[in-house]
């Protein structure tokens, strides 16, 4: 019974002094890991708006990082998920510099409804997730929300009722006034607008292109001559206007009635 | 039951041995909290079950010792190993710690940590009963012999 005894004393010694050094241990590595995050670029490739985050971990503790996760989430006010980005790094090895990108790439077109957020201002909701396995008894997750708030590149655009100005016996001016706001603080918008008069029958009699270059936080509003074959024309008819930029297009039709 | 080792004569000496160990755990206790200093504000909401923990040792050590040389002592020891690993599975809320500042969440796994923490006392339980099934043959052997 003794024996016994005393090897249970001393496995309960041992593992103590063991727990005990454990906790030591993983907290001064914990106090020695050093993460520095720079500033982050924002980076307009063809279709995509790239956030990259740069950042450096030093390990100097005496336990390995595994499995560091970063999560990015955009989710719109009901919460649906519009994009996610993750940067996985398997092992930040004791006593590594390890430096990262983190990016977070948008595409207008891969958003369900992106057309929504191109005519109207809204706040999206942004959930970065950190997740690791610190010395592969400590999983932990650090999670951060916050509010970005969201311009939409064609806000309030309105269309005026076109004013026609005829020229000769086949042929009229039409003028058209087209306004819009560029709340994007992100997409400077450059590219064309395409203009299409159809008839009632859904021929075209007149065609226009207008090159535009709206910056950020620029306004828009421009009057537009558009030639127009009035042989073909019928008493009413509908405009087709389009947007064609590298990020996104946006297509909306007007009606329209002669004078 | 043991009761008789209770003699009027040691029982100061019991006091001071049992107040001194009671001392030394209070001594930790400040350690403790000096070290934990720096960090303190993060656990701040902890720190009551943190000082509760250390009385209920302090108070479990004082009486062990103030006990001891009886079969009290054993039953004390149990009840201790049993305080700390439930005090442990609630404090570590079953070792997930899930704690928010503001708008940022916090969550950690300790459950490694508790389930050393559980691993060691149940040993610590094993060994108490062993302890106190020797003590007691042993008190039946002196009493044969007397």
């Amino acid at each position: 019974m003794r024996y016994a005894l005393r090897a249970l004393k001393w496995a309960t010694i041992i593992l103590w002094l063991f727990l005990f050094s454990l906790v030591v241990t993983l907290v001064y590595s914990v106090l020695n890991i050093r993460i520095e995050v720079g500033d982050p670029q924002l980076i307009m490739e063809n279709e995509r708006i790239v956030w990259a985050m740069p950042a450096v971990i030093g390990n100097a503790g005496f336990y390995g990082i595994y499995n560091l996760n970063i999560t990015t989430l955009v989710a719109d006010t009901d919460g649906g998920v519009l994009l996610k980005n993750s940067t996985l790094v398997p092992l930040v090895q004791k006593g590594e510099l390890y430096p990262l990108w983190h990016n977070v790439s948008l595409n207008l077109r891969e958003i369900p409804d992106y057309q929504v957020y191109l005519l109207h201002d809204t706040n999206f909701t942004v959930k970065y997730s950190v997740s690791l396995n610190f010395a592969r008894i400590i999983p932990c997750t650090l999670s951060l929300s916050s509010i970005m708030p969201w311009g939409a590149p064609l806000y309030n655009l309105s269309i005026s009722d076109p004013t026609f100005q005829p020229i000769n016996a086949t042929h009229c001016m039409m003028f058209l006034n087209v306004s819009f706001e560029n709340h994007s603080p992100y997409i400077d918008l450059n590219g064309t607008l395409n203009i299409e008069v159809l008839n009632e029958n859904g021929e075209i009699i007149g065609i226009g292109e207008e090159i535009i270059n709206v910056p950020s936080h620029q306004i828009y509003d421009e009057t537009l001559n558009i030639l127009v074959n009035t042989s073909k024309a019928t008493y009413s008819g509908t405009i087709k206007l389009t947007f064609e930029t590298s990020m996104f297009s946006y297509e909306t039709e007007v009606p329209y009635e002669f004078g | 039951m043991n009761l008789a080792n209770f003699s009027k004569r040691n029982l100061p000496i019991r006091i001071l041995k049992a107040g001194i160990k009671a001392i030394l755990i209070y001594i930790a206790y400040l350690v403790f909290t000096l070290l934990i200093q720096q960090v303190y504000e993060f656990i701040g909401e902890y720190s009551p079950l943190i000082d509760v923990f250390f009385a209920a040792i302090a108070i479990f050590a004082f009486l062990t010792e103030f006990f001891s040389g009886t079969i009290f002592k054993y039953m004390l020891e149990f009840s201790r190993n049993l305080f700390i690993i439930f005090y442990c599975i609630i404090a570590l809320n079953g070792g997930i710690i899930d704690a928010s500042v503001q708008n940022a969440t916090i969550i950690l796994n300790l459950q490694f940590f508790l389930l050393m923490i559980v691993l060691i006392n149940l040993i610590g339980i094993t060994r108490t009963v062993l302890s106190a099934i020797n003590f007691l043959y042993e008190k039946s052997e002196e009493k044969i012999i007397d």
